[in-house]
């Protein structure tokens, strides 16, 4: 197919030769064919086709934040002229080093041509990267561009960052969570790692009666003794993340849910690590529930469910939250995790919340398993007037009566801001000295 | 290998030049424009000499305005230098016109001291100029999109430069093919140059057929490039 640039000069031809025609004027004649011959020329000279692209990059575990490298292999069989090529990048991609949108000359003989871009992941999330998109044009635009895409879709996993947790194990004090380390489950799949032997009672497996044991041992009743194994996984860790979409504030990266995400991932890995079973529920999303359970693929099920994790616009369902998770609550009495911003309106439903866990596990005086993780939002956006710090120290001011509340309810508040501490620091300063 | 810009902006600068400079000799060569010369000399009689300098620099000065500041009217400049050019081309009419159709305007026919040669190569070289200008026009423009849109500038500047050397090429090959295209239909005027003198309105058919048959081939080019 012509272009308009083509259609020009053949018209320009046609005029000129119907003049000189017309005169039988042989300059114009001669002048005409010129254009002609160009046209013809150019409509030989075919426009480069016969793309191929390979795409190669390193396909480990990607995390926010990263940078990744993607090279490009291309062969251009046939034609001559110039190709484009352009990779589109998914949102929240920032183009580091390099280009994606690559111009190179094919010239008469087959080329070979390799290009690389990096790229930085900002957000979490699974992203699609579509072919290549290639378009060649014929070299002076005589003819209409050929366009096509090569390679193949790729899906980029892009997980949470998960954030410094450790132990500290060379500094004394005492930790406001009731949760030491070595807690084991009493409830749970029993694995084969011996605990003791202990009299048996009905309803243990005949298979577990420690035969040998029974028979040395010398006590008159002739009581059967089992043996007793220790059960899977420490006890439980239960995670309330806050979805909603208040929670949004900052920038489309950087926002306070993203923070959300980001503890949820690091505790979900930290308590993994240490061999506790881990269950979460995503409230004011319209609820999601993953069961409690121990191991590396638990962790890779709760992280897969962040990545794809959207606001809701709900803001009130963490009683209901707590409603629908009661039996898990009753059951292992887990350390309760609540991921959410205190600086909302609707905060009261956190502190009703509480309280609810309060009638659930309470009924002691010591101090409740229940952790707060306050992710504050007024200092995630960048602060340009005197007056912005002074609305941050309002809403911190704000925030405060609802943190007492929580801590009178005897939930145990973790005030994180981003910005200012890491993950761990705001940890550390949990502790008490002793 | 990359070039730097003021090259090819002084390469169209150039081609302009040419352009104007022929159009200004085809003009000058003209008796009308000696009968004009003629008439100025009997009222500012120092300025003669320097009207055809005059003619080619406004020219010139028109064609770097339009083309190189404007970046339109390449088609305005070039029909302007082809109005200079045409007292002389239709000096080399077969068929008089003014005769023909008993209209005797300016007195008597074009005349130009240009012999067919030198006006043929004066007139390839105009519209051989008019298209490297278009095209170089066209290539800048590209050049300039892709780099508002990004892209690397020194593979740009190689893709812009090799785009020229095509065009050079395509250039000659053109000429080449224009030139073979010319002989050979010479070749046939002088082989059947007896036979059509005896047809009236010979040229008219014959040449009618040669249109009709190069849009043929070139609908013919076209349509089959289409799938």
């Amino acid at each position: 197919m012509l272009t308009k640039y083509s259609l020009k000069f053949i018209t320009i031809f046609i005029f000129s030769l119907l003049i000189g025609l017309i005169l039988g004027n042989r300059i114009i004649i001669a002048m005409s064919l010129l254009p002609v011959s160009f046209i013809l020329v150019g409509i030989i000279i075919e426009s480069p086709g016969d793309v191929l692209i390979q795409k190669t990059w390193d396909s480990s575990r990607i995390w926010v934040g990263d940078i990744i490298e993607i090279k490009y292999e291309v062969t251009v069989n046939k034609g001559l002229g110039p190709v484009f090529l352009l990779q589109e990048l998914p949102a929240h991609f920032a183009l580091i080093e390099g280009n994606n949108l690559q111009i190179f000359w094919k010239g008469w003989q087959p080329r070979n041509f390799t290009f690389s871009y990096k790229i930085c992941c900002t957000k979490r999330g699974i992203y699609n990267f579509l072919p290549v998109k290639w378009e060649s044009n014929q070299v002076l635009k005589l003819t209409q561009p050929h366009q096509g895409e090569s390679g193949e879709p790729i899906e980029i996993q892009v997980h949470p960052k998960i954030l410094n947790i450790r132990r500290v194990r060379n500094l004394k004090g005492i930790s406001s969570v009731p949760f030491p380390v070595n807690d084991m489950a009493k409830i749970g799949v029993a694995t084969t790692d011996f605990r003791e032997i202990r009299n048996y009672v009905y309803g243990d497996p005949i298979k577990n009666i420690n035969w040998k044991a029974t028979a040395r041992s010398s006590s008159p009743e002739m009581w059967p003794l089992t043996n007793e194994y220790e059960v899977e996984g420490k006890k439980t860790v239960w995670l309330f993340l806050d979805s909603a979409g208040e929670l949004e504030i900052g920038t489309n990266i950087n926002n306070a849910f993203e923070y959300c995400i980001e503890a949820a991932n690091a505790i979900t890995y930290y308590y993994i690590n240490q061999g506790y079973r881990v269950g979460m529920y995503v409230f004011n999303g319209g609820g999601e529930l993953l069961y409690p359970d121990a191991g590396k693929k638990q962790f890779l099920k709760i992280s897969r469910r962040l990545l794809g994790l959207r606001t809701g616009t709900r803001n009130d369902e963490f009683p209901a939250a707590i409603e629908k998770s009661r039996q898990y609550i009753l059951g292992n009495t887990p350390l309760c995790v609540i991921i959410t911003g205190l600086d909302s309106k609707h905060a009261d439903t956190i502190t009703a919340g509480v309280k609810q866990l309060h009638q659930m596990l309470g009924r002691r005086r010591r101090r409740l398993p229940i952790m707060v993780v306050n992710i504050a939002g007024y200092n995630i956006m960048p602060t340009h007037r005197e007056y912005d710090e002074n609305a941050c120290a309002l809403l911190k001011l704000k925030t405060r009566p609802t943190i007492q509340q929580l801590r009178r309810s005897g939930a145990s508040v973790l005030d994180w801001s981003p910005f200012k501490e890491s993950f761990g620091t705001a940890l550390i300063k949990q502790m008490k000295g002793r | 290998m990359r070039i730097s810009n003021w090259v090819f902006q002084t390469a169209e600068a150039m081609l302009i030049g040419i352009m104007s400079l022929c159009g200004t000799i085809t003009l000058a060569s003209t008796k009308l424009f000696t009968s004009f010369q003629q008439s100025i000399k009997l009222h500012v009689p120092g300025v003669v000499s320097y009207i055809p300098l005059i003619i080619g620099v406004v020219l010139f000065i028109i064609g770097v305005f339009l083309i190189m500041v404007k970046n339109k009217g390449r088609g305005f400049f070039a029909v302007l230098v082809m109005l200079l050019s045409f007292p002389s081309i239709l000096s080399f009419d077969s068929l008089d016109l003014f005769r023909f159709f008993k209209l005797d305007l300016i007195g008597a026919k074009f005349t130009t001291s240009l012999n067919s040669v030198e006006m043929t190569a004066l007139a390839v070289v105009i519209i051989t100029c008019y298209l490297l200008i278009n095209f170089t026009s066209l290539l800048r423009k590209s050049r300039n999109d892709l780099s508002k849109q990004g892209a690397d500038l020194s593979r740009t500047g190689e893709v812009y430069f090799k785009s020229h050397l095509v065009l050079l090429q395509m250039i000659a090959i053109a000429l080449v093919i224009a030139a073979f295209i010319m002989v050979f239909a010479l070749g046939i005027e002088s082989v059947s140059h007896v036979a059509l003198a005896r047809l009236q309105w010979g040229f008219f058919f014959v040449g009618l057929g040669c249109v009709l048959l190069i849009i043929g081939s070139i609908y013919w080019i076209t349509s089959r490039r289409k799938c």
